[in-house]
């Protein structure tokens, strides 16, 4: 069996299994999107950081 | 003529200074690809898969640890007849085979204790012995290679098999953590090192589509991926992981790092324990090198180990004591040649360090939040107090000037710290002094000076002894040093977790 996107879904995991994938998957998702607003978040505080040395720290 | 050559000279020196900016530069870079990992991650291509998972153990003289990575394999959250735990046990002298045996009768059918009658060949060896039972019989689908020290989160196997749902992936690896309780200065450095060098830059890896390491603690390998690779592990070099690594993808698999599957390490507590663990890793990253030296920098659409980008981190990892050593040379001659390029050539070599510093120090702490907690004051000494006191210089020079000025003022020192002085040819020399430091803070250990070991590393930074292990690793292959696998001392401090 084929999902439309492509990987193979095996035909053993139970109901309640599908479910816990499904919940691993959602939790997962999230967390690995929060890493590009973390990224963003870092990015603007060094280049606020720099900035600030360049006006008036040097 | 000669004030050509004069000019040639110091771009030279200049060009020189400024590869010690390499390993930062590629550090950032690296981790701009990070935020991506959402979209590049493989988790759209994942399915509910629970395959029938053989667990390879390799186990010498590991009776401290056995019992509670054992027992915490059977509380796996993972159907219970598709788990089976192999222990090879590699003709041990302790109490390990009374340990493994007790564990068999407690969990039948589910715990094997599989003996080599001559060991200490190391662990590929050891892994070759369980493999060959393994792939005997086919009820294996999956096998997990792990270390005996290792324990797993009980959702880990299962975030790591839905993976392989995808045949296209023959390899997944998981988050290894440095979890010894208690801590020690030293394990929390490795516990921010692990958290830099897997959560972050595996997933820039995966991100990139081609993984550098399979972690050996804990990677998961498809039935069909073993078989394409022979159903061995290369017993040439001392990374064998990393050539499993580069042998699966170059076979046409993708290696995936797994970062939301958690196991828990122990790692080394003593700088001479870990020196002999890391010089190990270095020698083998030396041979990978040499041995698959047709690849780099050449790319390819049928695997990544060419792309410029990897080629470029692999390098800056490789060679980082020689750009250290370029840096600071050529700092330390502009010094005498011309003083005032020579000062603004640091402050740029700083000021980009610093940037470096801060943003993948601060995004690794953000990725991984448990670590952090632990770990956050380690990161500040990550690169030594000497190395953090000149970057917090090069962010504010007029500030610690004149704080520098009225300390020695109140101190009664004539000393300046105007361009001529000592201190700044020290920091002009420091990116090469600090691998020494740090080299110092190995060699006191178990000698009478053994008490200023933890100062040594803390004035001479983690990053610095690795950067010197790595430089002692060139001289190791260069005189053809003993390949001897020197195991690292497990006493069971994580059995709490």
């Amino acid at each position: 069996m084929r999902r439309a996107d492509g990987p193979l879904i095996r035909p053993e995991a139970s109901p309640a299994r599908r479910e816990q994938y499904e919940r691993d998957l959602v939790e997962d998702t999230r967390r690995e999107q929060a890493l590009l607003w973390k990224e963003l978040a870092c990015l603007l505080l060094v280049t606020a950081l720099l900035v600030v040395r360049e006006i008036w720290l040097v | 003529m000669l004030s050509t050559a004069a000019s040639v000279g110091e771009w030279a020196l200049i060009v020189a200074v400024l590869l010690g900016a390499v390993p930062p530069v590629t550090a950032i870079l690296q981790f701009l690809n990070i935020g991506l990992h959402r979209w590049r991650s493989h988790h759209d291509r994942t399915a509910p898969y629970l395959p029938r998972v053989a667990i390879l153990l390799p186990a010498w003289n590991e009776a401290a640890v056995l019992t509670a990575s054992i027992d915490r394999l059977m509380t796996l959250d993972y159907p219970a007849e598709s788990v089976r735990v192999y222990v090879v046990d590699d003709a041990s002298t302790d109490a390990t085979p009374e340990v493994v045996r007790a564990k068999a009768r407690q969990y039948p059918g589910r715990v094997v204790h599989l003996r080599r009658a001559a060991g200490g060949q190391g662990k590929a060896h050891t892994l070759n012995h369980g493999l060959a039972e393994v792939l005997a019989d086919d009820w294996m689908q999956a096998l997990l290679i792990m270390d005996a020290d290792v324990v797993y989160d009980p959702a880990a196997l299962r975030r790591m098999t839905r993976h392989l749902a995808d045949p296209v992936v023959g390899a997944v690896t998981a988050y290894i953590k440095e979890g010894s309780e208690p801590g020690s200065l030293l394990t929390r450095l490795i516990g921010y090192e692990y958290a830099t060098a897997q959560a972050a830059a595996r997933r820039s890896q995966n991100v990139g589509g081609v993984l550098a390491c399979l972690a050996g603690g804990a990677q998961l390998h498809s039935r069909a991926n073993l078989e394409a690779i022979g159903g061995r592990i290369d017993t040439g070099s001392l990374a064998e992981d990393t050539v499993t690594t580069f042998r699966t993808q170059l076979l046409g698999r993708r290696a995936i790092f797994e970062g939301n599957a958690i196991a828990w390490a122990e790692e080394p507590d003593s700088v001479l324990a870990l020196w002999k663990q890391r010089l190990r890793w270095a020698r083998g990253n030396v041979q990978i090198t040499r041995r698959f030296r047709t690849l780099w920098f050449r790319p390819t659409r049928s695997h990544g180990f060419g792309g410029i980008g990897f080629g470029i981190g692999w390098f800056a990892v490789l060679l980082q004591p020689i750009l250290m050593i370029a840096s600071s040379v050529g700092l330390v001659t502009l010094y005498f040649t011309d003083s005032e390029r020579a000062r603004s050539v640091f402050m740029l070599l700083w000021v980009v360090t610093l940037a470096g510093y801060l943003f993948t120090t601060l995004f690794t702490l953000s990725i991984d939040p448990e670590t952090a907690r632990r770990t956050w004051r380690s990161a500040l000494l990550f690169p030594g107090v000497v190395s953090t006191l000149v970057m917090l210089y090069t962010a504010a020079p007029r500030l610690f000037d004149r704080l520098g000025r009225a300390a020695l003022d109140l101190a009664g020192l004539q000393w300046t710290l105007d361009r001529h002085s000592p201190l700044v040819l020290l920091a002009y020399g420091w990116l090469s002094a600090c691998m020494l430091v740090a080299y110092a803070a190995k060699a006191v250990e178990g000698g009478r000076f053994r008490r200023l070991g933890p100062l040594l590393l803390a004035v001479g930074g983690y990053g610095p002894l690795l950067c010197a292990v790595t430089f002692a690793s060139y001289l190791h292959e260069l005189r053809g040093a003993a390949m001897t696998w020197e195991k690292t001392e497990k006493t069971g401090k994580l059995a709490a977790r």
